[in-house]
């Protein structure tokens, strides 16, 4: 999709499809679920794309799907250490995030013309 | 007694200052639509915010640890998700329709009665349940910090609520969330801050837990990881799909009010969560040392608070009483338009008057105070239609039908029945579920997929 053009029409409902069906299998398949669980909150925040397509707001989503990631793959890999799991999950998932991402939003927003 | 008077002369003083404001229906069900970001997003993470942040948040740290944060991990990302995924088009469908309510909403983004008389329904049922389980954790948490007869503070809070809310509608209701949110937020750092030194500060509480209780700990505590990937999706998602935060939109001024509400909406969560993350680890860690002796996980937060002193109690007292009112204030309203306004109109009748609205929101109060204060079995049953139920029926059509131009009003109200229906059956049968499986999350799914394939199908 490029940046600027709005997003295909059949794209939301496929991506929404594909995420109701992985969401299903996921209690099944539990492999599944980290990528479900960073996929489907990122995509939630990707509709605005759907409204308001724009480079910046892409790169933001981009970012934020790798924070996800990142986020979800080392508490997986520190889970059976007390302390550095306990601190990656605070420190990585919660304490980082918490002034950036408001302010990405603050920064992707586009005034209107009234 | 003291905090209870003082709580209802307030709320009599709110109630009179919001009846002279509360002239028409925009006033009395969306504040007038004059609300900027700083009151709309300290008041709507006060609706947001229920007594289980102070009680049930540390008590359910006590019992799987790390686990329980799970649920409350998403909070930096949901006050930007709410925004992009919800908020933006809902801001943009109020300044074209003026709508007053969510079903008003989705009646003028697909049309069609159907679709205001299901959604007007399930705000309503979810609106009562939740209030009933509201005055019975009033009823239960009264006691515990307050030390007043159950009843007698699930009457007081529920009076109190119901007068400004009757009174003054969201006018009235918008001003008294902010200043409980603000109060909210305050109290809980204040109590964390005060339980992690009474621990010998978040070191010596983890390195108690890392030789006690080392199972609490790592990146899951004692949780399965798909239960609490489930959980992070559930409370983060969902938020989209909460009648009581998605009214906070209809209250805006003005679409450029949407830049800042993701910081005021993280900032005023994050606040309110130390309470969960510092009483919890604290007191978890206090009761590994034994100083404080459990009956029940749900009891950690209390008998913190017994530890620090009687200042702390009534802090946490207020903050709790504060929580359950301002979350009750939104659900009173929305119920209230729901019988008053929206099924009116769905039927092609004339909305009620304010007069009535307020006649509805006392009797709402009324039967919901009732049935959490006698019935503990009605409560527990009540207790299944809240979060999950909410974002089962409501997820689909806040978020793909409103960004998709083809969804039509009977893939819409397909969804929503399918949804609400889904998770209701899972809820029953929730001790067979495997881990990960949320009702919830599970009915959204569905109703997602019923959403797209009748909306392809009528096409």
């Amino acid at each position: 999709m490029e940046a600027d053009q709005p997003m295909r029409p059949f794209l939301v409902p496929a991506i929404a499809t594909g995420l109701a069906l992985a969401l299903l299998a996921a209690p099944i398949l539990p492999a599944l679920f980290p990528v479900v669980v960073a996929a489907a909150s990122v995509a939630a925040c990707a509709l605005a794309l759907a409204r308001r397509p724009s480079r910046p707001l892409l790169l933001v989503i981009l970012g934020l799907g790798l924070w996800l990631v990142t986020g979800i793959a080392g508490a997986w890999v520190l889970r059976g250490r007390p302390l550095s799991g306990l601190a990656w999950v605070l420190a990585v998932l919660y304490l980082l995030p918490l002034p950036v991402i408001p302010w990405l939003y603050w920064w992707t927003f586009e005034e209107r013309d009234e | 007694m003291t905090a209870l008077a003082v709580l209802l002369l307030l709320a009599a003083g709110l109630a009179w200052w919001g009846a002279r404001r509360a002239r028409d229906s925009a006033d009395y069900f969306a504040a007038g639509h004059r609300g900027g970001a700083w009151l709309v997003g300290v008041a709507g993470t006060a609706a947001a915010v229920s007594g289980f942040t102070f009680v049930g948040g540390p008590g359910l740290f006590a019992a799987v640890g790390a686990g329980s944060l799970w649920i409350i991990l998403s909070a930096p990302l949901t006050g930007a998700l709410q925004c992009w995924a919800v908020g933006e088009p809902v801001v943009e469908l109020v300044e074209k329709r003026r709508a007053l309510t969510i079903p008003e909403l989705l009646a003028g983004r697909f049309g069609g009665p159907t679709m205001r008389v299901l959604a007007a329904a399930i705000v309503a049922v979810g609106c009562v349940a939740s209030l009933a389980v509201q005055a019975r954790a009033a009823a239960v948490l009264g006691e515990e910090f307050l030390h007043v007869p159950g009843a007698t503070a699930a009457i007081a809070a529920m009076l109190a609520t119901t007068a400004y809310t009757a009174l003054g509608g969201m006018r009235a209701g918008l001003v008294a969330d902010a200043v409980q949110g603000a109060v909210m937020a305050g109290f809980a750092v204040l109590l964390a801050a005060a339980a992690l030194a009474a621990a010998g500060g978040p070191a010596a509480a983890v390195a108690t837990l890392e030789r006690a209780r080392p199972e609490l700990l790592g990146s899951f505590g004692a949780v399965a990881p798909p239960q609490a990937w489930a959980w992070y999706l559930l409370f983060c998602l969902g938020t989209c799909a909460q009648p009581h935060y998605l009214q906070k939109f209809l209250f805006l001024r003005s679409r450029a009010q949407l830049r800042l509400l993701p910081a005021v909406l993280t900032g005023a969560l994050a606040a309110t969560l130390a309470v969960w993350i510092g009483v919890g680890l604290a007191g978890t860690a206090l009761v590994a040392r034994g100083a404080i002796t459990l009956g029940r996980p749900d009891a950690l937060a209390p008998r913190t608070m017994s530890l620090l002193g009687p200042w702390a109690v009534m802090l946490a007292g207020v903050a709790v009483l504060a929580a359950m009112m301002s979350t009750a204030a939104s659900f009173l309203n929305m119920a209230a338009a729901a019988v008053t306004r929206d099924l009116r109109e769905a039927l092609g009748k004339v909305p009620l008057p304010i007069s009535a609205a307020r006649v509805a929101t006392v009797l709402f109060a009324v039967a919901a105070t009732a049935i959490g204060v006698t019935s503990e079995r009605a409560v527990v049953l009540l207790g299944l239609v809240g979060w999950g139920f909410f974002t089962a029926a409501l997820l689909p059509v806040m978020t793909l039908g409103l960004a998709w131009p083809r969804a039509t009003a009977r893939g819409a109200v397909s969804a929503m029945a399918v949804g609400a229906i889904a998770d209701l059956a899972l809820e029953a049968a929730r001790q067979h579920l495997p881990p990960g499986l949320e009702p919830g999350l599970a009915g959204a799914a569905l109703g997602t997929l019923v959403l797209v394939a009748m909306s392809r199908r009528i096409r």
